[in-house]
This record gives structure tokens, C-alpha cells and sequence, in this order.
């Protein structure tokens, strides 16, 4: 393979990127307007799970009173719901530590966190000359991204509330069996009616407003730039069909220059092509998230690692897109192909039902997807970890497909 | 003079394009030699196997059958080293449209070996020898068809190549434009180029060949000088009918087995035209409406051609 020609045909078609401003500023700039626009787009669905095991955090600060604890009463309802349906509607964890569940929820691990004040159920005590005088103030913390599963449980937590205080009046009067107590049991219950609920829910919504917008692009990031990466070498493999029918191509192979040569060129002008378009996404994003306050950088903070993870990901999806061309005989074909190739790979990475997070969202049959380990390599960065199996496993699809595609080209493709 | 080219039982058949079947014979055992400083023309209709051949000896195709030996180098087995003696001026405009004339020549002048100022004076020759050098920082796009066409055959004599493959160079160019590319392959010629020349014109073929070669449907029906030709086919003067090309097929048909016809060979970029020669020339004319009109056809227009010797 002849270097210098190979650098050449790269050159060429970098020269004739910038004779089309518009298309290249496209070519660039659409995978991060689209990512941004898919974050915001499904950040409600991502950010909020399924109404069902709805994650919540318990935390009981309350002393009990004489007779009774009813903050263990209101835990044990959560922890261990009296029910099968709403066993499987919510997911309850008991926390010693307040701040520590609202983090959870901030963090998204808990839709909600239910923290009962320590003179619960001093307050609640019936027997008490002050009972029902005061309201009591139960603190729930949601999930602001989480629309649809916070209002779920705080709906569950009001509910119990309301049978718990009409019990506990109920309770009171009727173990008393003291006119004194009936007549003060009756003149609770007016109160109640009066004030709805003698139990203040105090309800607030985690301060993360600004977060909320973009986790989502940690979430979605990794696998749509991964995607797009893929869109970008598609591109670059009409390009090269295109100059097969604009003649070009035959132009290059009727010169003195091996078609390994001439292969790599244009590839590697699509290589150029995706780097660049990962490194702007990643520029682009990570600078975004910063500006709106996302707490953790996007793309993690190991720049090596991350300028690393681009191009093996780069080449792996470059050597996918050396095996296509190797193997369409026309536009259609390439554009048939790539396109198939692109989604498969993308339903098998996740592209679509983003984890956020290293499972393999269709079991082992993901491992074959360049999708599947580019995505997930990001999301370790992110998390800190330095995905060396993932940057082995992109850098062998690469180094395997690029060679097969580029044995094929030279010994089948006629032009 | 010594031989350049030598092609030896040449065969290429493409493969079925639904899968079924044989395919298609696109060039049928060709033997077939070109000597050096010769301009040697293939004269054939569209589908003949004119391109084919071209784009075997161009190293673009593989051969079914056969080889072809370019300057002592087999096309099959040293495709690098004929690929240095040749240069290819394509049927369609092959150039980057977004690029300018220069652009193009040092693209390919570099992929050729050229580099530096030999490649920056080789650059200048051409623009010079195409009438192009006061526009050469312009871009394709903004050039006419004719001016197209010259940047298209400058590209291929860049690296002044010792044999120049030219297919169908005047397709779909003004007379004015054809004339210049004409007399550009004459002076070509002149300094001591090899040319191997496709067209379907009869015309463009005698008045610039040395030899010609008529191909039909992948055969190479008859070759030779002019003269050779001529008295092969033994030729006073030629009848061309043109027709509808569905229409040429069948008075082909027809006219075929008509004991006084000698050769019939299809023109035209569709075969619309068919050239008849006859020991009886002009005589057979008669003979030749009455067959067609046993058929129903009746020719668009007849001519007359007498041999240019």
C-alpha cells in the first residue's frame, strides 16, 4: 500500500468537503442538534421508570410515642405492602439518613423519598390533649423527572394517610369507651373534616430542575453518537459509489495505484469524516451539559482515554463501512445495506432503548454490534472506568472487517 | 513497426443479473494486434464490446478468457506495470465537478507518479494543449460540455502515456468541439502516441485511422487498413438504410441471408444504421428495398457511400 497515494486521496476529499460549506457544517453539526433534540425529546421516558417496582426511599426518623410507633407503620406499609398489587407497584428500601435519600432521588435511583419527622407519632397520638391541634408535617421528596411515577406514590402515600388518620380517630375513641373521649373523638373528626387531613404532606420537588435537562444527554450521548457515526460512514460509502458512477473511481484504478491503495484513501477520508464528527458531538455536548449544570461531566474526564475510545470506534465502524463497499455493486445497494447494517447494529447496541448503562441490551447477541461496544465504552468513561476490553473488541472489528473489505474490493469488484 | 498490443483469445462474459442462466457474452474470442504509433479504431455500435475491451486492457475488468499483453506486460499478471504505459480518456466526463481543471490534472497527475515541477510543466502542457490554460483555476462545474470534454482528455495524456485508450470521445459534443478533439488525436498521434480510438461513426474511423476494426455483438467481424477492409468486403461503394433501432434488428435479420450482401455492420449509437456493402455496390439497392419490403419496413433514409481509398 502506497502511503503517500493514500494520503493523497485523503487530502482530495477533505479539499472537496470544504467546497460544499453547507453540507459539511450539516455533515457536523446535525448528530449533535439531533442528540439534543432526542435527549429533551425522550428525557421524561428515560429519566421516569415503569409503573411497576417504583424505586422508594424510607427514611423513619420517629421516636413512637407511648402506645404506638406509626412511623414504623407507615415504613412497614411501603417495605412490606399489605397487598400483591402494590407489592409489585412499589419498590421500597428503608435509609437511616434523610440526605441521603433525597441524593438518591436526585441521582434518579428513587422516584421518591418518604421522610417521616421524628415526632410522628407523638403528634399522632390520639391520646394526646394536643392531638389534631397541629398539623404534622411529613416531608416527600420527588423526582421532578419523573412525571408520571412520583405523583403515583405520593397519590399511594395520601391515600394511607387519609385511612391512617380516620383508624386513628376511630381507634382512640372506641378503646377509650369514655364519653369524655367519644365527645372528643366527634370533635377530632369535625376538625379532620374541616382540615382535610390532620397530616401536612410537605412536598417537594428535588432541585434539579436544571439536571433533569441534561442527564439526558448522558443517557443518550454515548449511543447516538455511536449512530450517527455510523450515518457518517454511510455517507462516505455513497460518496465512494458515487465516484464509481461519476467515473472517478475508475479513473483512480486505471492509474498505477493498487486498489488496496486507492480503498483506503477514500475510507480514509470517511474515517477523518467520523472523528471529526465525535470529537465536535462530544466538544459540543460535554460544553452544553457544563453551561446547564450537569453534575458530572458528560463524557467522563480522561481526555486520553476518551480521544482513544473515538478512534477505535471510528475504525471499527470505518472497517464495517470497507466491507460494504467491498460488496454493493451500486448505489442502491450501498445505501440498502449500510442502512440495514446500521439499524441492526443500532437495535442490537441499544441506539434506541438507551440503558445508560454496560448491559447488553439483546444478551450476547449484542456483542456483535460495533454499536453495542462504542456506546458502552462511553458510558464506562463516564462512570470512570477505562473500557479496555471494549477498546480491544473495536479495534479487532476494525482491523478484521477493514481487511476482508479490502481483499474483497481488490479481487471482485469490477468497475 | 513493433507491436504494442497484443490480445489473445480475449473472451469476457458477465454473469447473469438475476442469477439464472449464462450471462452475457460481451466479447467473444478477439485476437487482435496494434502497433506502435498506430491509431487504431473500433468501430461498433452500443452493446458490441467495444468499452469491454477497453476496460480489460485498462485493467478494470477481468478477462473470462484470454490476455492481453501491453508493452511486453500481461495485463492479468503485471497490472501496475501496463497501468504506467497507458492513459484512459473515458466515455462520460470523469473529473470532480467541485474541483478546478488544475485541481483535477494534479489530482491525477500525482496518482500517475508525477510530482513537482515535472508534474506543475506537465500541467501547463496540458492546459495549453486542451485551449484551457486561462481558465484552469475555475471549477468543472462552471465549464461547458465541450470544455468538459477536453479536461476529460487531458487527464488521461497527463503522464504522456504511450498508449491512449479513447472511448467514444465525441458522444454528445457540438461539431465544433468534435473537430478539435479529432485533430487533437492527430497531433497526439503525431508526437508518437498509440491511440486505440472507439466510436460508431464510420466517418470519424476513416479519416483517422490507421486500421479499423469493426466489432458486433462481442466478435470482431473484420480488421485491417482501410484499403484491406475495402477489398476484404470487396467493396465498390456501401448502402446505409438508417431505421429505428428495433427496426435495424429486424431488417438485419431480413437482409442477412440475401446471397448478394456481403457484410452488414450496425452504426449509429443505438445500431440504427445499417452499412451494407456488395459485390454489385450500388446495384443491390433494388434487391435490398424489395427484402424489406417483404417485411414491411421501409427505411427512415438511404444513402449512398462510396470507399474513401
Amino acid at each position: 500500500m502506497d502511503i503517500g497515494k493514500v494520503l493523497l486521496i485523503i487530502r482530495l476529499n477533505v479539499v472537496r468537503w470544504f467546497t460544499d460549506p453547507t453540507g459539511l457544517a450539516f455533515l457536523l453539526l446535525a448528530p449533535f442538534i439531533l442528540t439534543v433534540i432526542f435527549g429533551f425529546a425522550f428525557s421524561g421516558a428515560v429519566n421516569d421508570v415503569p409503573l411497576k417496582d417504583i424505586p422508594v426511599v424510607v427514611v423513619n426518623q420517629d421516636r413512637g410515642a407511648q402506645f404506638s410507633n406509626f412511623g414504623a407503620q407507615l415504613e412497614a406499609f411501603f417495605t412490606q405492602p399489605p397487598d400483591e398489587s402494590l407489592a409489585k407497584l412499589i419498590k421500597a428500601e428503608s435509609l437511616e439518613d434523610a440526605a441521603e435519600a433525597r441524593e438518591r432521588v436526585q441521582r434518579g435511583k428513587a422516584a421518591a423519598a418518604i421522610i417521616i419527622p421524628e415526632d410522628f407519632s407523638e403528634r399522632l397520638n390520639a391520646f394526646s390533649p394536643t392531638f389534631g391541634e397541629q398539623k404534622i408535617t411529613l416531608e416527600f421528596y420527588s423526582d421532578a423527572a419523573s412525571p408520571i411515577s412520583a405523583p403515583v406514590v405520593n397519590a399511594i402515600l395520601r391515600e394511607f394517610l387519609n385511612r391512617f388518620t380516620n383508624v386513628n380517630i376511630a381507634l382512640s375513641a372506641a378503646v377509650a369507651q369514655n364519653p369524655l373521649l367519644l365527645a372528643r373523638a366527634a370533635e377530632i373528626a369535625e376538625r379532620v373534616a374541616n382540615a382535610e387531613l390532620p397530616i401536612a404532606l410537605s412536598v417537594t420537588q428535588g432541585a434539579q430542575a436544571r439536571r433533569v435537562l441534561f442527564e439526558p444527554l448522558q443517557v443518550f450521548a454515548p449511543s447516538m453518537s455511536v449512530f450517527f457515526l455510523g450515518f457518517a460512514v454511510a455517507v462516505g460509502i455513497v460518496q465512494i459509489i458515487m465516484e464509481k458512477e461519476n467515473g472517478t473511481l475508475q479513473r483512480m484504478l486505471v492509474s498505477p495505484t493498487t486498489r488496496s491503495t486507492i480503498l483506503a484513501g477514500l475510507m480514509g477520508a470517511t474515517y477523518i469524516n467520523g472523528v471529526l464528527q465525535l470529537i465536535l458531538l462530544i466538544i459540543a455536548t460535554g460544553a452544553l451539559g457544563a453551561l446547564m449544570g450537569s453534575q458530572s461531566p458528560v463524557w467522563g474526564t480522561d481526555v486520553p482515554a476518551l480521544l482513544l475510545v473515538v478512534l477505535v470506534v471510528a475504525a471499527a465502524f470505518m472497517g464495517v463501512g470497507t466491507l460494504i463497499v467491498s460488496l454493493a455493486k451500486n448505489r442502491v445497494q450501498a445505501q440498502a445495506l449500510s442502512s440495514a447494517i446500521l439499524v441492526v447494529f443500532g437495535v442490537l447496541g441499544g441506539a434506541f432503548f438507551a440503558t445508560g448503562d454496560a448491559s447488553a441490551p439483546l444478551g450476547p447477541v449484542s456483542y456483535i454490534s460495533p454499536t453495542f461496544w462504542g456506546s458502552n465504552a462511553f458510558v464506562q468513561l463516564t462512570g470512570g472506568t477505562f473500557p479496555a476490553l471494549h477498546i480491544v473488541v473495536l479495534l479487532g472489528i476494525g482491523i478484521v472487517t477493514f481487511g476482508i473489505g479490502l481483499r474483497l474490493f481488490s479481487q471482485r469488484v469490477e468497475v | 513497426m513493433a507491436t504494442l498490443v497484443e490480445i489473445k483469445n480475449l473472451s469476457k462474459r458477465y454473469p447473469p443479473r438475476n442469477g439464472k442462466g449464462e450471462g452475457t457474452l460481451a466479447v467473444k474470442h478477439m485476437n487482435l494486434t496494434i502497433d506502435q504509433g498506430e491509431i487504431f479504431s473500433l468501430l461498433g455500435p452500443n452493446g458490441a464490446g467495444k468499452t469491454t475491451t477497453i476496460s480489460i486492457m485498462s485493467g478494470l475488468l477481468e478477462p473470462t478468457e484470454g490476455d492481453v499483453i501491453i508493452g511486453g506486460h500481461s495485463v492479468t499478471k503485471n497490472p501496475l506495470a501496463v497501468k504506467k504505459l497507458i492513459g484512459v480518456v473515458p466515455q462520460e466526463v470523469a473529473l470532480y465537478p467541485e474541483l478546478s481543471a488544475r485541481a483535477n490534472l494534479e489530482f491525477f497527475g500525482k496518482l500517475q507518479g508525477l510530482r513537482g515541477k515535472e508534474l506543475a510543466k506537465r500541467c501547463d502542457e496540458v492546459l495549453e494543449f486542451i485551449g484551457l490554460r486561462e481558465r484552469q483555476r475555475e471549477r468543472i462545474d462552471t465549464f461547458s460540455g465541450g470544455m468538459k470534454r477536453r479536461v476529460n482528455i487531458g487527464v488521461g495524456l497527463l503522464h504522456k502515456p504511450t498508449l491512449v485508450f479513447m472511448d467514444e470521445p465525441t458522444v454528445g459534443v457540438d461539431p465544433q468541439s468534435r473537430r478539435n478533439i479529432l485533430d487533437a488525436v492527430k497531433l497526439l498521434n503525431q508526437q508518437g502516441m498509440t491511440v486505440l480510438y472507439t466510436t460508431h461513426y464510420m466517418e470519424e474511423a476513416q479519416e483517422l485511422s490507421h486500421r479499423v476494426g469493426i466489432m458486433d455483438h462481442g466478435e470482431l467481424i473484420a480488421c485491417g487498413k482501410q484499403i484491406e477492409l475495402i477489398q476484404q468486403t470487396n467493396v465498390r461503394d456501401a448502402i446505409v438504410l438508417k431505421f429505428s433501432p428495433e427496426q435495424a434488428q429486424q431488417a438485419r435479420q431480413a437482409l442477412k441471408d440475401l446471397p448478394l450482401i456481403s457484410t452488414i455492420v450496425p452504426e449509429g449509437e443505438h445500431g440504427e444504421k445499417l452499412r451494407l456493402t456488395s459485390d454489385r455496390g450500388r446495384a443491390a439497392l433494388p434487391h435490398v428495398v424489395r427484402a424489406l419490403d417483404d417485411i414491411g419496413l421501409i427505411p427512415d433514409a438511404i444513402q449512398i457511400v462510396e470507399p474513401k481509398p
